[in-house]
């Protein structure tokens, strides 16, 4: 599904940056994969790669036997919103909106029609468990809800891949057991997910572990 | 391009965005508001003044030239029948019937009618009427589009018997209640008693009160001398002609008719004892005046809705950076560039909008209420609505597209991490 061919990326903020060097991976369909690292390692930035919300500065990744590279801004938008999922450490939630809009949003953005947005998102948020708090804003959810909430929405247009970064890291352990318990039905349901941690712990259950360093990736672990 | 579903569901975001910060929107279109409200308003009052300017010089008749006789402006030889007593004089001067005889071979195609105008006073029940007194043809009345509102006018038949009747202007008709009461109160002019027969309103003539007399009855009456006693001396004017009106059988041929009318009377009257009236070159001159006032108020308006639409684009500046880790999640989420440009222009252009439908019913209040306190017309035409209107919208459009292209411009990754 994904593959990177020694990806590099550079920021040119006055003085060079290199925070990903010479990253080469493959991801296939329906894995589960954990990218494990210290902050500063470049695990963010992959993640963001691999969404395609950043682009590398050298090295070639192919997103579906697509070159990234060839792809327009917004075919990268789109392709994004279609198929690719985001949960992230601080949820991200709009905070104008009600729980049920920001399910929907994903939608608005592929022109799904108000109802059968509606209809969809509040699926999405039964299946998280998350139906009693509809109507309320993210700032009177609690962490382990609000995290819920950014499930259902990278869930909400059925993408063929997670990419969740810390998802459990703003949350309690036993709220981030019950958050990594639903990803794991999640994957079993057949989602591709890609996970950013620097928990060993949460690390160790995945299926596949790749270990960065400096912005090199140092170890592929399968189990 | 952007299905106009789309548009509302961008529109109805941004109305409920600008919802929640609601003083802070009315403060933000308070600009677009007055912008508007003072476009409508200038519109409304200018659309106003035009037409009642039309409406003043249409009743002098725009298709007339009118010429009348003045008392000579340049030094004139005084005739000879001066006598020997001091401040004894006769003025001979004016129009005559020799310059209607020219006047008419040179435009054939004109119809013409003269008047003769009266020094006599106007008296009624012995008190005097402020009121010019004047002998007309029958067909005077039709040059003027003046209309009998009572009574009847002036007939052939009292031309040619020269009837001692009279028609006053439709401003001494108060002088005549209850209106049947118009025989039974005869005027004077100079000596001799009129029977009032009838009311005419004349558009044009605005304030200035008239009685009219058949034209034979005023030249056999009263002749073409008249004397005027001043402190000390009295003066005997002489003239042959009030005034020659013509009129053209289209405004096209008025200019034309106008200058030939000029030249030939200036060769004539060398000494300057007439004076030329072309309704039509006044009301174009007032047009002009009107247009250039517009242009001044219009100016006046537009710098106010730049400002306004400055204030949209300072304030859309903040939210847009309030907003930046929004945009990084929207973009997260699939939100194009173009998505995004969008919400903000929507947002903008909802806020302008309202502005400008606020400030269009402001209009509609101020119009009637400057009328009423400057005595001008105000009028607002449905055109006035949909410029203002689109104005508002334009504003927003085009002072959001700033704050807008920043937003849709800014990189993914550093708006999600932007705190």
């Amino acid at each position: 599904m994904i593959r990177l061919e020694q990806v590099g990326k550079t920021y040119l903020n006055g003085t060079a940056l290199t925070v990903l060097d010479d990253v080469t991976l493959s991801i296939a369909s329906h894995e589960y994969v954990g990218i494990l690292g210290p902050s500063g390692s470049g695990k963010s930035t992959l993640l963001h790669i691999l969404g395609l919300l950043d682009r590398p500065s050298r090295g070639r990744f192919l997103y579906r036997g697509r070159d990234v590279a060839t792809m327009s801004d917004e075919e990268a938008s789109r392709t994004r919103g279609r198929e690719i999922g985001f949960i992230f450490q601080s949820f991200h939630l709009i905070p104008n909106l009600t729980v049920l809009e920001n399910v929907e949003m994903p939608l608005f953005y592929q022109g799904v029609p108000a109802a059968e947005r509606r209809e969809r998102a509040r699926a999405r948020l039964e299946q998280v468990r998350m139906s009693h708090r509809l109507t309320h804003a993210p700032s009177q959810l609690s962490g382990g809800e609000r995290q819920r909430t950014a499930i259902a929405r990278a869930l909400v247009t059925q993408p063929l891949m997670l990419l969740a970064d810390e998802p459990t890291g703003n949350l309690d352990s036993k709220t981030g057991q019950d958050i990594l318990g639903l990803l794991d039905e999640l994957h079993a349901e057949g989602t591709t997910i890609i996970m950013i941690t620097h928990d060993i712990g949460i690390a160790r259950r995945l299926p596949r572990l790749i270990r960065i360093n400096d912005g090199r990736v140092t170890e592929e672990a399968d189990r | 391009m952007i299905a106009p579903s789309r548009i509302a569901e961008f529109m109805s975001s941004g109305a409920r965005n600008l919802l929640r910060h609601k003083l802070r929107s009315l403060l933000t279109l308070l600009g677009v508001f007055f912008g508007v409200a003072a476009v409508i308003t200038m519109l409304g009052i200018g659309e106003g003044a035009q037409r009642s300017v039309l409406r003043e010089i249409s009743g002098l008749g725009l298709r007339n030239i009118i010429a009348e006789s003045i008392q000579p402006t340049k030094p004139v030889e005084t005739s000879s029948s001066q006598s020997g007593r001091r401040g004894l004089r006769l003025l001979t001067f004016g129009l005559t019937h020799r310059d209607v005889r020219q006047l008419q071979s040179l435009l054939p195609q004109a119809d013409s009618t003269i008047t003769h105008m009266l020094a006599a006073r106007v008296y009624l029940n012995s008190s005097r009427v402020d009121a010019r007194a004047m002998g007309v043809l029958p067909d005077y009345f039709s040059f003027f589009h003046a209309q009998v509102i009572a009574g009847r006018g002036l007939t052939e038949a009292d031309e040619e018997r020269a009837n001692r009747v009279a028609v006053v202007s439709e401003n001494l008709a108060h002088l005549y209640h209850p209106p049947g009461s118009l025989a039974a109160r005869p005027i004077r002019i100079g000596q001799v008693f009129y029977e009032v027969v009838g009311v005419v309103r004349q558009a044009a003539q605005g304030g200035d009160s008239r009685v009219f007399i058949p034209y034979r009855t005023a030249r056999t009456t009263y002749g073409t001398t008249s004397i005027r006693r001043e402190a000390g001396s009295v003066e005997f004017t002489k003239s042959e002609l009030g005034q020659i009106i013509l009129r053209l059988p289209s405004e096209e041929d008025v200019p034309a008719a106008a200058s030939l009318v000029r030249r030939n009377l200036e060769m004539n009257h060398p000494q300057g004892d007439f004076r030329m009236t072309v309704p039509l070159e006044i009301l174009s001159a007032k047009q002009r005046t009107q247009r250039i006032l517009n242009l001044v108020l219009i100016a006046i308006a537009a710098i106010s809705l730049v400002v306004g639409g400055i204030g949209i684009m300072n304030i859309m500046l903040a939210v847009v950076t309030e907003r930046i880790p929004e945009i990084g999640i929207r973009r997260a989420i699939g939100a194009t560039r173009q998505d995004i440009l969008y919400q903000f222009l929507a947002e903008t252009v909802t806020l302008s909008s309202i502005g400008g439908v606020l400030g269009c019913l402001c209009g509609f209040i101020l119009v009637p209420l400057a009328s009423r306190f400057t005595g001008w017309e105000g009028v607002i035409t449905p055109g006035a609505v949909i410029a203002s209107l689109a104005v508002s919208w334009l504003v927003g459009l085009v002072f959001g597209m700033a704050p807008a292209i920043r937003a849709s411009r800014m990189d993914p990754v550093e708006a999600l991490r932007y705190e």
